[in-house]
């Protein structure tokens, strides 16, 4: 693309469309950043609508095959101790993955966001005792935690709660994780919010007389939205990681397996020293692809950011 | 007095260089450079520069006139997306320019630098004594201890106090610094020292000690110094002879007597005039408006015709000449003529001017 | 001086996360359904007087709060960590102190391979930024760093104990092996595998950042003057990049130590690895929880202190932290 048309190309765009679909339009320009959103589209397609790919959810009473499969013409990804198809086990735990992921990021961005947002803005003592307490957080192991808050957790949802169609064993795993994440989190955007507040819109908003509330809503949120979209992607890549572990040491739903849950019962059903190696592969790949996708698309995002700033300057 | 160099040394020539021929010689050096559009850039457009031993040359130039590029070229150092177009470059005979020239042989050997920005050219976690004995072992050759002595007296020698010899760059003040940076160029004995902006960020008394420093070590050593900078005083103080760059080219060059007292080449008058000069009781000062031409997009004509008062079609249609007078005087200017070969007389370029003190 | 001062104020600080770190320890536990002592009523080999003493000594008749929290805390602080359920009342100091040998095994060899060979790995492709070999050391980089550890681990053994059969498939030693030199060339064919997944899972972390730390020197004015002086770039790399580049990477390393050991309890209920992970699955199995918090505990209180010492490694390693400006 020659110079002129690329500047005239952006700047047309700059002025019609909008921050977010800005960014979007330019990421697709990337090829890494290209396939890794296919990817996580096809994923996304897997996690929304499961049985229109591959039926409904095998369990072990409508398991019809043989138990652990190699892959072959009919089981494309072979099938696990119980006889279950992997391929179809795979797909229907994109949702479970992709819904926890995203659940979790999500309570990890609000929480980490909220508190980083205050302690940024009100600065002083509250801004020590906030990251006092964030630090704290960051150093507790996520496992032996996750260990312990479970049981706690299911005491206080109770057993048959559901939201978006995710059981309370999984809820747990997303209040451990949101427990566990936001701290990071709440350190960038309180650094953002810092260089934020020292802004004149910001001062002037202060001299009228808005409340703290407001002024966090109105002026300081909107400009650290791209801020925590990066972040949030990057929050859902560990989301997804951890989870996966939770799930593999048991804390999952085995109703509800997720891509973790699968590789914990390959564990049990002692798939390693089986030789079963379709049974470890195609849930892990899918953890894979999956995170290397959303770390790839998180990186695109950030320096489009770093670039965005310096052009500003 | 100096202790490794000079006296002691033998100078030992990188083989096809030649004792007798001038000791660096650059003769229509172009550079040019890819953007990352594709676009390319002349950064330097037929260069001429040559320096004698003990002898002081100053390149002179607003940032952005390609002076550093210079340098690059000289080095062998050029950014990845540089590349020498035209010219040659000869240390002592030998062709630096050419594929396989004894390129690593000369650096710091034959010509060394002194970078701008002495706290960035250092490296911060090593101690800048052995950053100098760096070179002393390495480079020549010799074993750790004596390295580390001969870096020793170094130091000393350009005026670091004793109990800084073991200080890491970030201990010495900004003079300091650039003392030292002065002795790890001259670590291995060259004979050709080139000055990048070596006082600039500096204050004025500390910037008289490093050129004091700088002329010493010159005479010391019989160095074939080039300096570097867009401070007209300091070519004045130091040099024997100046280059006026504009925009990848010189525009004007000769002794320092000759450039200073009659300028002919509108820029330089400019250059010149934009300073009020208090020793000489001038207190108008010469405006030149306009900033540095795009080189990438650079119309045709004479570089400097947009901000030249005295610019007419021709300047703006034609590049000029470089002419070259009695006394190596050379200028690029469509105004001045062959005429006899003796340098012309110099025509004022009517500037408007701003008077100092008046509202 | 003002660096004993931050010395003091970093360790201040450090003491005050751990005590807050035992207060959510103490809350956590008391939360969990099962208190402390219902627990040890379940243990038969406990005498009734045992256990009424230990009920008296954990001040579990007095009121919760500040009374039984101060308790805690202080027996904590004096090495009372309390009293295993599983393994017969032993104190759960001497359970976990057996315990924690084999995972400082693989975790300290783990991180050690992991360091070296992603140092090499991040040099390599932050000297070539930008082209082919670093865009292929990148992705790997990144792809290992996706790779759950536990993942890592079932791979490895499916590749190299059942399908190669070089190596055993899980365990710490061969039951009735032999002692002595044999004993423990077992002992690390046992280990192989499961340090070689730690040190897969951590090799991508170090190489990214050796490599941005790289390419971010390669830029320095410093680097100029080194190549003008007309130093090889081998050397330039080693003598000049390096000892910059590497101060954010061996910072990191002393960080992750802290964190590693939590994520070696997954690699170890993969391989059977009789150390805190396996420990850690057990106890939670049976509901022994004051093993659960010995352990919660001790990962805790090993992060800060990583911390700590990541702190004063990089101010020892820096000269510009260490001798501070002169003017």
């Amino acid at each position: 693309m020659s110079g002129s048309t690329t500047v005239t190309l952006s700047t047309r765009i700059r002025k019609r469309v909008s921050g977010g679909n800005r960014i979007a339009l330019l990421l697709l320009r990337r090829w890494d950043a290209r396939i890794a959103i296919m990817i996580l589209s096809l994923l996304t397609l897997s996690g929304v609508a499961p049985e229109a790919l591959v039926g409904p959810l095998q369990t072990a009473t409508t398991a019809t095959a043989d138990a652990l499969l190699p892959p072959s013409g009919t089981h494309l990804f072979g099938t696990d101790d119980l006889g279950r198809d992997l391929l179809n086990l795979t797909v229907h735990g994109a949702r479970i993955s992709l819904v926890v992921g995203a659940l979790s990021a999500a309570v990890t961005l609000v929480i980490g966001g909220g508190i980083g947002m205050v302690a940024g803005y009100r600065g002083g003592r509250v801004d020590a005792l906030l990251m006092r307490v964030a630090d704290t957080f960051l150093i507790l192991p996520t496992f032996v935690l996750a260990l312990i808050l479970a049981p706690i957790l299911r005491e206080l949802i109770g057993d048959q709660t559901e939201i978006f169609g995710i059981r309370t064993t999984l809820l747990t795993i997303v209040a451990v994780i949101g427990f566990t994440s936001w701290s990071s989190t709440a350190r960038i955007v309180r650094s953002q919010t810092l260089s934020l507040r020292e802004r004149t819109f910001v001062e002037r908003a202060r001299l009228v007389g808005l409340s703290p509330m407001r002024i966090i809503a109105r002026h300081i949120f909107p400009n650290i939205r791209t801020v925590l979209l990066a972040n949030g992607i990057v929050v859902i890549a560990g989301s997804i990681l951890t989870e996966s572990t939770l799930s593999f040491i048991g804390l999952g739903d085995p109703f509800q397996p997720s891509w973790g849950t699968i590789l914990g019962n390959a564990q049990s059903a002692a798939a390693p020293s089986l030789g079963a190696w379709w049974f470890i592969a195609a849930p892990g790949c899918a953890i894979l692809v999956t995170v290397v996708a959303c770390t790839i698309i998180g990186n695109a995002i950030d320096e489009l950011l770093d670039r965005d700033v310096r052009v500003r300057r | 007095m100096s202790s490794n160099a000079g006296a002691d040394h033998v100078r030992q020539l990188p083989a096809g260089a030649d004792a007798a021929s001038t000791l660096l010689e650059v003769s229509g050096l172009r550079v040019s450079f890819t953007l990352s559009d594709g676009r390319r850039l002349t950064a330097v457009d037929g260069i001429n520069l040559s320096v004698a031993p003990s002898e002081a040359v100053g390149l002179a130039g607003e940032s952005g006139s390609g002076k550093s590029t210079v340098v690059g070229a000289i080095m062998g150092l050029l950014a990845p997306n540089g590349r020498i177009d035209a010219g040659s470059i000869r240390y002592r005979g030998l062709d630096l320019v050419a594929k396989g020239a004894p390129l690593r042989r000369t650096r710091w050997r034959e010509i060394a630098v002194v970078f701008q920005g002495s706290l960035v050219a250092l490296n911060p976690v090593i101690k800048v004594r052995d950053q100098v004995a760096e070179a002393i072992e390495l480079r020549l050759g010799e074993p750790a201890e004596v390295a580390q002595e001969k870096a020793k007296h170094l130091l000393h020698d350009v005026g670091i106090p004793e109990k800084r010899l073991n200080a890491y760059p970030h201990q010495l003040s900004g003079g300091q610094r650039q003392r030292a940076m002065l002795a790890v160029a001259l670590s291995c004995s060259p004979a050709v020292l080139i000055g990048d902006e070596p006082t600039t960020a500096l204050d004025v008394i500390v910037q008289a000690q490093i050129l004091e420093l700088l002329d010493r070590m010159r005479q010391e050593y019989g160095l074939g110094l080039i300096l570097i900078t867009h401070d007209l005083a300091v070519i004045a103080d130091m040099c024997d002879r100046v280059a006026i760059m504009y925009a990848g080219r010189i525009v004007e060059s000769g002794s320092v007597k000759e450039i200073f007292s009659a300028p002919r080449h509108p820029y330089t008058q400019a250059l010149l005039g934009a300073a009020p000069d208090a020793r000489a009781g001038r207190r108008t000062i010469k405006v030149l408006e306009g900033h540095p031409p795009d080189l990438s997009a650079l119309p045709p004509g004479c570089h400097f015709a947009p901000r030249c008062p005295l610019a007419d079609a021709r300047c703006r249609e034609e590049d000029p000449p470089t002419i070259e007078y009695a006394d190596r005087v050379t200028l690029a200017c469509h105004r001045y003529s062959l005429g006899d070969g003796k340098p012309p007389t110099p025509i004022d370029a009517p500037y408007p001017t701003l008077e100092l003190g008046k509202r | 001086m003002k660096a004993r001062r931050w010395l003091l104020g970093r360790f201040g600080g450090a003491i005050a996360t751990i005590l807050m770190v035992l207060i959510l320890n103490f809350v956590l536990f008391r939360l969990m359904p099962g208190s402390p002592d219902r627990a040890l009523a379940r243990n038969p080999r406990v005498s009734a007087a045992a256990m009424e003493a230990a009920r008296v000594r954990w001040g579990l008749d007095k009121p919760i709060f500040p009374d039984q929290l101060i308790a805690y805390v202080g027996a904590t602080i004096t090495g009372d960590f309390g009293y295993s359920v599983k393994y017969g009342g032993r104190e759960v100091t001497s359970v976990i102190g057996e315990k924690i040998g084999p995972t400082l095994l693989i975790v300290g060899l783990g991180e050690l391979i992991a360091l070296a060979a992603g140092i090499a790995l991040g040099a390599w492709t932050g000297w070539r930024r930008g082209r082919f070999g670093d865009r292929v050391g990148t992705l790997g980089a990144l792809i290992l760093y996706s790779m759950p550890y536990f993942w890592t681990g079932m791979l490895l053994i499916t590749l190299f104990a059942t399908t190669l059969g070089w190596l055993p498939t899980s365990g710490i030693t061969t039951p009735g092996g032999p002692g002595g030199i044999q004993g423990a060339i077992d002992l690390l064919r046992h280990a192989a595998l499961p340090i070689a997944t730690i040190a897969l899972g951590l090799i991508g972390q170090y190489a990214i950042l050796l490599r941005s730390s790289v390419a971010e020197s390669l830029r320095e004015g410093y680097v100029l003057t080194a190549r003008a002086k007309g130093l090889r770039d081998e050397r330039i790399l080693r003598g000049h990049i390096l000892p910059n580049a590497l101060l954010p990477t061996v910072t990191l390393a002393a960080i992750n130590a802290g964190y590693v050991i939590g994520g070696a309890l997954t690699v170890e209920i993969v391989f059977s690895w009789p150390g805190l992970g396996l420990l850690t699955q057990e106890a939670l199995q049976s509901r022994d929880y004051p093993i659960l918090q010995g352990v919660f505990l001790l990962l805790s209180v090993s992060v800060v202190m990583t911390n700590l010492l990541a702190d004063l490694l990089y101010s020892r390693l820096d000269p510009r932290v260490r001798h501070g400006a002169a003017r």
